[in-house]
């Protein structure tokens, strides 16, 4: 009955890391999505309402994932993604509108990128990482029995 | 008579705008001398400088005033931009028109002027500014008090309108102000701002006292505002600083023809002067001004030098 249970409990434990990592990829694209709009409203506020940069943040500040996103403290975006916000931050409000709008598209492209890509793998190993991670308990568990 | 309105409060406004080491200098600077400030003067390369009691001192670090430049705190090209970009809030884009325009309103309605080396394009139209080399943040002052003789003068038989004229730093934008205020305990005012002086305009508040009456149209284009105002904020009253450009004339015609009574001031030191300027010399001649009023500077600043009725002087100090 124990080596039942354990050989159980290695199973859920193995699935769970599987959408663990399934979970990190999908958060990871969902950060990036909300970078592109954060970057996006970026450029409308500055052309349209020629907003200063502390209005910017305090907007973005309100929401707790785009505060996480500014302030570099979101783990689920890759080193990439977090360079954009870097260089992002850097340059805002350093130049004319003109200049700043130029900028964020170029931060813009960057990010519309990653999240292709982001997309692509989260359809490519969402299910992979689920399944190997059920696979591998069973695995263990036959071992083990 | 002139009681001069919390100077200090203003000073504390600008202090941000100052690194550590300025900003340590001028809070050093004993308060009976911090309250006649009237200016403060960065230059890069330079020494740390005010404006108070008519001159320019230098300030040491331990905030005394000197007439010489030696032993004042020096001034780095580092703190010229710290002071720069605080001015402009980090947001260079937000400011495009101020930055040609050569200043910056900030917190408190202080005014931060710079100049430094002009970036143009090839028909000379100015683009931006780069290369700031002197930074002079003026210290606003609210003179409660400044505009009774002119208020009792002409407003005590009821509303008229009056164009307020007189030399560079003759407190037309400090006498404006205080009418305004003024005015608008018994009437609708709509402040045309348009560099934003009277009002000083900080994140949409007013950071002088203009009254519980007025409406501000801060930064509009002249022209456009009035129309603005006259179509949207029915006003009783129309405030406005530096007029005389060409194109401001339809306006004026406009808001007089609704009904509105128009206080407005301009540069010139006498009549002649006014006359010789197109706009004015139309609004003159249409009689959209009841009054003409002249002020003095120097030991006369805010004060009544000449007042003509409809181009007659009816009293003449000068």
């Amino acid at each position: 009955m124990i080596k039942l249970s354990g050989c159980l409990l290695i199973i859920i434990l193995c699935t769970m890391i599987g959408v663990s990592r399934s979970n990190a990829l999908k958060e990871r694209t969902r950060s990036l999505r909300i970078l592109t709009k954060m970057l996006e409203d970026t450029i409308q506020m500055i052309r349209y309402r020629k907003s200063t940069v502390s209005e910017i943040t305090d907007k973005f500040n309100k929401d707790e994932v785009s505060r996480k996103i500014l302030r570099g403290e979101n783990n689920s975006l890759s080193e990439e993604g977090k360079s954009i916000v870097k260089n992002f931050l850097s340059e805002l409000g350093t130049s004319d509108t003109e200049g700043q709008i130029s900028m964020i598209t170029a931060c813009l492209t960057s990010c519309n990128r990653l999240t292709v890509s982001s997309e692509q793998e989260e359809t490519a190993k969402c299910r992979l990482y689920e399944q190997l991670g059920f696979m591998l308990g069973s695995f263990i568990a036959v071992l083990l029995i | 008579m002139v009681a001069i309105n919390s100077i200090k409060s203003k000073l504390t406004a600008a202090l941000p705008l100052l690194d550590c080491k300025l900003r340590s200098a001028i809070d050093n600077i004993p308060d009976h001398e911090l309250s006649k400030l009237h200016e403060i003067r960065l230059r890069r390369g330079g020494k740390l400088s005010v404006s108070a009691y008519g001159s320019e001192y230098f300030v040491t670090p331990a905030g005394q005033l000197r007439s010489s430049p030696e032993k004042a705190v020096d001034v780095t090209p580092e703190e010229i931009e710290h002071t720069y970009r605080e001015a402009l809030q980090n947001s260079v884009y937000s400011f495009e028109k101020e930055i040609c325009r050569g200043y910056v309103t900030y917190e408190g309605g202080c005014r931060v002027g710079f100049c430094g080396k002009a970036v143009c394009t090839a028909d000379e139209h100015l683009t931006s500014v780069k290369e700031i080399s002197s930074v002079n943040i003026r210290i606003a002052k609210e003179v409660i008090g400044c505009a009774d003789e002119l208020y009792n003068k002409l407003f005590s038989q009821g509303l008229t309108s009056v164009l307020i004229a007189g030399p560079p730093a003759s407190g037309k934008t400090t006498v404006l102000r205080e009418l305004c205020r003024k005015l608008s305990e018994n009437y609708r005012i709509s402040l045309i701002d348009e560099r934003n002086e009277i009002a000083a305009m900080y994140n949409g508040v007013p950071q002088n006292d203009i009254g519980y009456k007025t409406d501000v149209f801060s930064s509009y284009p002249k022209a456009e505002a009035m129309m603005t105002a006259v179509r949207v904020m029915s006003p009783q009253i129309m405030i406005c600083d530096e007029i005389g450009s060409d194109d401001e004339l339809h306006s004026f015609e406009y808001a007089l023809n609704s009904g509105i009574f128009l206080i407005a001031a301009c540069h010139a030191g006498g009549m002649d002067e006014l006359t010789r300027r197109k706009t004015l010399a139309a609004l003159i001649e249409q009689k959209a001004f009841k009054k003409v009023v002249f002020l003095g500077n120097g030991a006369l600043i805010s004060k009544i030098t000449a007042c003509y009725d409809m181009g007659e002087s009816i009293d003449d100090k000068a």
